[in-house]
């Protein structure tokens, strides 16, 4: 037997959980041939690991282990009010992974799911089956593929945001959203871009990112696959939220804006949104009693239609925006 | 009746797997009518009887008599069969994966720490299971408590407190080791016991705690002293949880309200107010 020190900390991907059902996809062996000294496990469905009553999120965030599943129907969900629809009329997300590898004190997973295990939805072409299906009623589509995990961020382990950029290529009534803060884009930058596929980076101030946003590569990394993939002919978007109220964020994201404006070629942005940190009441409230490293959750908020927000929410997204307009047209710009 | 201070709990089927544990741990027996109980040094061992509904039982009830299960781990250990001839006798396994034969349920292990253990699955049965009577099986192992044990502790505990080490005692043929060889079977997993509470006691060691004991009994004092309700009492709590969290320094200090004499609610609720004030300024 090994000596104590040896037993902390287990490797991330330790343990894979297997849904029985998952063993006829393809992507379950690539998986498991990638992480061959991972003990696997075989079971019944999903929840029975994901749900399961009393987890510790965050102990799990550190030794996040994967489970392999396949999702039942409904594969596409109407996109939710508190999130930009850059004025689309027919908002979707599709969810092919659940959980991310990051872990950001604001995000939003940590209140909606009870495991920090990230759960791979194998059988992708049954989401792309509903989303034809669905394409056949409608004029167009918007489609964001990357809400609730960070695709790109896992490229390396599982080429989803490939399979999902293929699918789009075919698809001129589909608008795709692949969100990322990775700067993992040479994963992909092979694939020629299309013109109804948006490659959307999550920009922060440099502070803010070493602050809140752990695991995530530096603000420099991420500008500079922004610059590869807007010179490659890709539709960049820039996400600038959450916008975190920390004491001299007028300064901070004054700065930022700069920072970003003299750093890309701002011409050749698709488009901007600006958001300021919002979330859930209830997730809100689960994730600030439990997330003991974080200040995000101890300020004065302002609670409205069961939304927590700033009281100066206003204000911000004002500031940022006055800023942007020097260097960006207004018109592109969602906030 | 005086709660337990246990921190790791034991829990085991017969009274021979248990010897090796409380002769080891020096755990000494407690008068109980129900159960036989011993305890020590932070431990505290259950001697269920066989079968998963005993093992439930007798988990559930040493559970819910311990006090603080916050700073607390299960362990069932015990004895397992299995079909694969190349796990010897006497081989211990850190169970990944319980499954009820009956029902069918499973149950997972949080294993959040590294080991050199075979980690399986194992399946909980009703009956013996032998040869002659071999149902079909699932799972690498075949016990006869871990589900009742399981379905016990997750009521109390999150998964990466509860564990289960099960030591291969035969291949469902029939094979009933004898004591001698239990003890030794059992006793050779101690040191796995030890590093598997070594590790759940440092992940609970190192869990953050924003208030500490002095801190929420300064805070009481004052609920106390300016006639708080129970919820603003809660609200007291979450305002200095916050402040620590949101500043880094210690909840401020508020002795200057202990010298006023609060008698009605009116007067109290202009303290609170006061309070809150404070709490916020930063």
């Amino acid at each position: 037997m090994k000596g104590s020190k040896e037993y902390f900390g287990a490797n991330r991907f330790s343990h894979i959980y297997v849904e029985d059902r998952a063993y006829e996809y393809p992507i379950t062996h690539m998986i498991l041939d990638r992480f061959q000294s991972a003990h696997v496990v075989s079971i019944k469905h999903y929840k029975n690991v994901f749900n399961r009553s009393k987890q510790n999120f965050w102990l799990q965030k550190r030794h996040q282990n994967i489970i392999l599943a396949v999702k039942d129907a409904p594969f596409l969900y109407e996109g939710p009010d508190i999130c930009e629809d850059f004025g689309n009329k027919h908002f979707y997300y599709a969810s092919t992974i659940l959980n991310c590898i990051y872990d950001c004190h604001y995000c939003y997973l940590q209140g909606m799911y009870q495991s920090a295990n990230i759960v791979v939805f194998v059988n992708i072409e049954d989401f792309f089956h509903a989303i034809d299906k669905k394409l056949s009623h409608l004029d167009s589509m918007y489609l964001c593929t990357s809400y609730d995990t960070d695709l790109l961020a896992l490229e390396g382990i599982l080429p989803y945001s490939r399979e999902w950029i293929y699918f789009a290529a075919q698809r001129g009534k589909l608008t795709m959203e692949i969100r990322t803060k990775s700067s993992n884009y040479s994963k992909i930058e092979d694939i020629q871009p299309y013109p109804n596929v948006i490659l959307a980076w999550t920009l922060s101030p440099k502070e803010i990112i070493e602050k809140y946003e752990k695991g995530t590569p530096p603000l420099d990394s991420r500008l500079n696959a922004i610059s590869k993939a807007i010179d490659d002919g890709w539709n960049v978007r820039l996400s600038l939220e959450p916008i975190v109220r920390v004491k001299d964020w007028r300064r901070l994201y004054t700065d930022f804006i700069h920072t970003i404006c003299t750093s890309i070629d701002m011409n050749k942005i698709y488009d901007i949104n600006i958001g300021v940190f919002r979330m859930n009441k209830e997730y809100f409230k689960k994730i600030g009693r439990n997330r003991l490293d974080t200040d995000i959750f101890s300020h004065l908020i302002d609670v409205e239609d069961g939304v927590v927000c700033y009281g100066e929410e206003e204000d911000m997204k004002g500031t940022l925006a006055k800023e942007l307009f020097k260097y960006y047209p207004s018109k592109k710009i969602y906030i | 009746m005086e709660r337990w201070k246990g921190r790791l709990c034991l829990i085991t089927a017969l009274s021979v797997e248990a010897k090796p544990l409380i002769e080891h741990y020096k755990l000494s027996s407690i008068n109980n009518r129900y159960f036989r109980i011993y305890e020590g040094n932070d431990i505290i061992l259950i001697i269920s009887g066989v079968g998963k509904i005993k093992s439930s039982i007798a988990t559930t009830y040493i559970l819910s008599q311990i006090d603080n299960l916050d700073r607390c781990v299960a362990l069932n250990i015990g004895l397992c069969g299995t079909q694969d001839r190349s796990h010897n006798r006497g081989t211990p396994i850190l169970v990944n994966k319980v499954r009820d034969r009956d029902t069918g349920y499973e149950y997972f292990p949080d294993i959040l720490f590294s080991h050199n253990m075979i980690e399986g699955g194992v399946e909980t049965h009703s009956v013996l299971v032998s040869l002659e009577n071999q149902p079909p099986i699932e799972e690498k192992f075949v016990d006869m408590e871990a589900s009742g044990f399981f379905e016990g502790a997750s009521t109390f505990l999150p998964p990466h407190r509860i564990s289960c080490i099960k030591v291969v005692s035969d291949y469902l043929d029939g094979y009933i080791p004898d004591k001698t060889d239990v003890i030794h079977m059992i006793g050779e997993v101690i040191p796995a016991i030890d590093c598997i509470y070594r590790v759940m006691e440092y992940h609970m060691e190192h869990s953050t705690v924003v208030l500490d004991d002095r801190e929420k009994t300064y805070l009481d004092r004052i609920a106390e002293h300016i006639r708080l309700t129970v919820s603003q009492t809660h609200e007291l709590y979450d305002m200095a949880f916050k402040y620590k969290l949101r500043t880094g320094e210690d909840i401020p200090s508020f002795e200057d309200i202990f010298a006023i004499e609060v008698k009605t609610k009116e007067e109290g609720k202009r303290e609170f107010e006061r309070i809150k004030r404070i709490f916020w300024s930063k």
